[in-house]
């Protein structure tokens, strides 16, 4: 948000430098203000080639935090795009429903069944209570429970962003295994089949 | 004595232009070099896949009306109207897909570093300037946001166009200038939430510029009160309030004014250093455990620039008036807005 203030930070920093250079950068005088100006015009090429070479190839896709790892979205509709059968059904989460949806629509597929999770929405999401599937859930695993007990055995896929701590045990208690975990950056594909015992 | 060093500078000067102008030639190569590096810089992931705040944006300017895209149902739209518009128009030119989601920004943040270098060297000594193009063009934010499908590129630009135009209005004092000032006032009220910093500097350059015509007989505030002062206020303010009142405030939602307002100097005593903290990462990002420490003696670096700033414009220091109005005064606006609670300052959103 505050990018705004970059140049303005940056002229004020440099108004500070300037001084400092102005004892070695001599316009009139000297021909070691011609060596420094050099030096210092190297400096600016070489540093936009590393920077190219380096700090542009890294992904982070994150507002203030490099460290954090991308989000491949497009791939992970993908892959659940391929591997969904035909009565299988989706649970997005808050967090990842809007991506869900844009490459849903941009891979011209919908989906055969969805559920959009009450949980995990962020600060700034509206109109919720006309959109998500189990309103009344308490908690995400009561939504979970709810969820599986109308799905009649059927395979689900869960679309999110970030690990589900004890999302494994859960399901167990409702008697599904996990088949496939894949993370696609920071979103996680997960598939849950009914074990017929 | 006297004369020998004469006879030496004649001997030399001829030296010297020659010096001169492969200097002047190789600044213009060095700042080429720096700008169209800086393209590939920004274009080299623009077909990544898109994230969570990107995708909503991208989902309000597929909806079917305009109407929908601005008052997006699904999510608090907080995206300027021209942005939302100028992306509507790339999409419908180029399709859905990524890279025309991301053009506007890409085109602004690209743009932002050749108008911030042309503003840079008529302040500062051109390896100076180059400096300064340069820390902005690499910094890792402003790439960053060049490449994703959000409105911070065009905040960027549109505070490098505010920097160049009123330091075109201090060395050339000319009507057009003036005109172009008002033109980015009306429509960087549109384009960006943050030219509201900007209205207070935009009324003050012209206020000073004409001061200075008169010779310093009147008063800052009395040449505020002149026609063209007060028409760029009018201007500024009625573009700013329709912003605001027609397509800001209706998007606001509870959870959209609890979030934002967490965030402003008003919300609490650790606001200031989350603040100061946003700004230090705004300058090096953490991708190194020197980093922070780099970024903590910039920014001290930066505080030193602005006593100069102040301290200089007492003494009716040119560049030093000027700095003030482009870099000390929109810093000094987004404070006080932001300890009305008006304006995130300390965001999580570096």
């Amino acid at each position: 948000m505050i990018i705004w203030a970059l140049p303005e930070l940056v002229l004020l920093l440099f108004y500070a430098l300037q001084h400092g250079f102005e004892r070695y950068i001599r316009r009139d005088s000297s021909a070691h203000y011609g060596a420094f100006a050099q030096t210092i015009l190297l400096f600016c090429i070489t540093t936009t080639v590393l920077n190219l070479m380096m700090i542009s190839r890294f992904s982070a896709n994150y507002y203030n935090d490099v460290r954090y790892g991308n989000e491949d979205n497009r791939g992970a509709t993908d892959f659940v795009m391929q591997n969904m059968s035909k009565g299988d059904c989706v649970l997005v989460s808050g967090a990842a429903s809007e991506q869900f949806d844009y490459y849903s629509r941009s891979l011209k597929w919908r989906p055969p069944c969805t559920w959009l999770s009450r949980w995990e929405w962020q600060c700034c999401s509206s109109g919720l209570q006309g959109r998500i599937s189990i309103p009344g859930a308490r908690s995400p695993n009561e939504e979970l429970g709810t969820i599986i007990s109308r799905m009649d055995g059927r395979t689900l896929w869960i679309f999110r962003r970030g690990e589900w701590p004890g999302l494994t045990a859960v399901m167990a208690q409702y008697g599904n295994a996990v088949t496939v975990r894949r993370p696609f950056g920071r979103v996680l594909i997960y598939r849950f089949q009914h074990i017929v015992q | 004595m006297v004369s020998c060093a004469g006879e030496r500078a004649q001997q030399t000067r001829p030296g010297l232009r020659f010096k001169n102008r492969i200097f002047k030639n190789l600044n213009l190569y060095a700042f080429t070099i720096v700008f169209l590096l800086s393209v590939p810089t920004r274009w080299m992931l623009i077909s990544k896949s898109i994230w969570l705040d990107e995708a909503w944006v991208a989902n309000s300017v597929l909806e079917p009306s305009w109407r929908q895209m601005f008052f997006y149902p699904r999510w608090a739209q907080t995206t300027p109207p021209l942005v939302l518009s100028l992306m509507r128009g790339a999409v419908h030119l180029f399709g859905s897909g990524e890279i025309a989601l991301r053009l506007v920004p890409l085109i602004a943040g690209t743009a932002a570093v050749l108008v911030f270098g042309v503003a840079a060297k008529k302040m500062f000594s051109a390896p100076i300037a180059c400096l300064a193009t340069t820390f902005l063009a690499t910094n890792y934010w402003a790439i960053k946001y060049s490449q994703q499908a959000k409105q911070y590129a065009t905040d960027l630009l549109l505070a490098t166009s505010f920097i160049y135009i009123i330091q075109e209005l201090h060395h050339r004092r000319n009507r057009r200038t003036i005109w172009l000032l008002v033109l980015a006032s009306g429509v960087g009220s549109f384009l960006s939430l943050t030219s509201a910093f900007w209205c207070a500097t935009s009324i003050l350059a012209i206020a000073w510029n004409d001061m200075r015509t008169r010779a310093w007989s009147s008063s800052i505030i009395k040449e505020c009160l002149r026609v063209r002062s007060l028409v760029t206020a009018t201007i500024f303010g009625t573009c700013l309030a329709v912003s605001y009142l027609l397509f800001f405030r209706p998007n606001v939602t509870p959870g959209f004014s609890r979030f934002w307002s967490a965030y402003t100097l008003g919300s609490g005593r650790r606001a200031f250093l989350t603040a100061l903290h946003t700004f230090v990462m705004l300058l090096v990002p953490p991708v190194h455990r020197l980093a922070y420490p780099a970024g903590l003696l910039l920014l001290t670096l930066v505080g030193v620039g602005a006593f100069k700033v102040m301290s200089g414009t007492r003494k009716n220091d040119s560049l030093s008036t000027l700095l003030l109005l482009v870099a000390v005064m929109p810093i000094m606006s987004a404070v006080l807005l932001s300890l009305a609670k008006l304006v995130p300052l300390g965001n999580s959103k570096g």
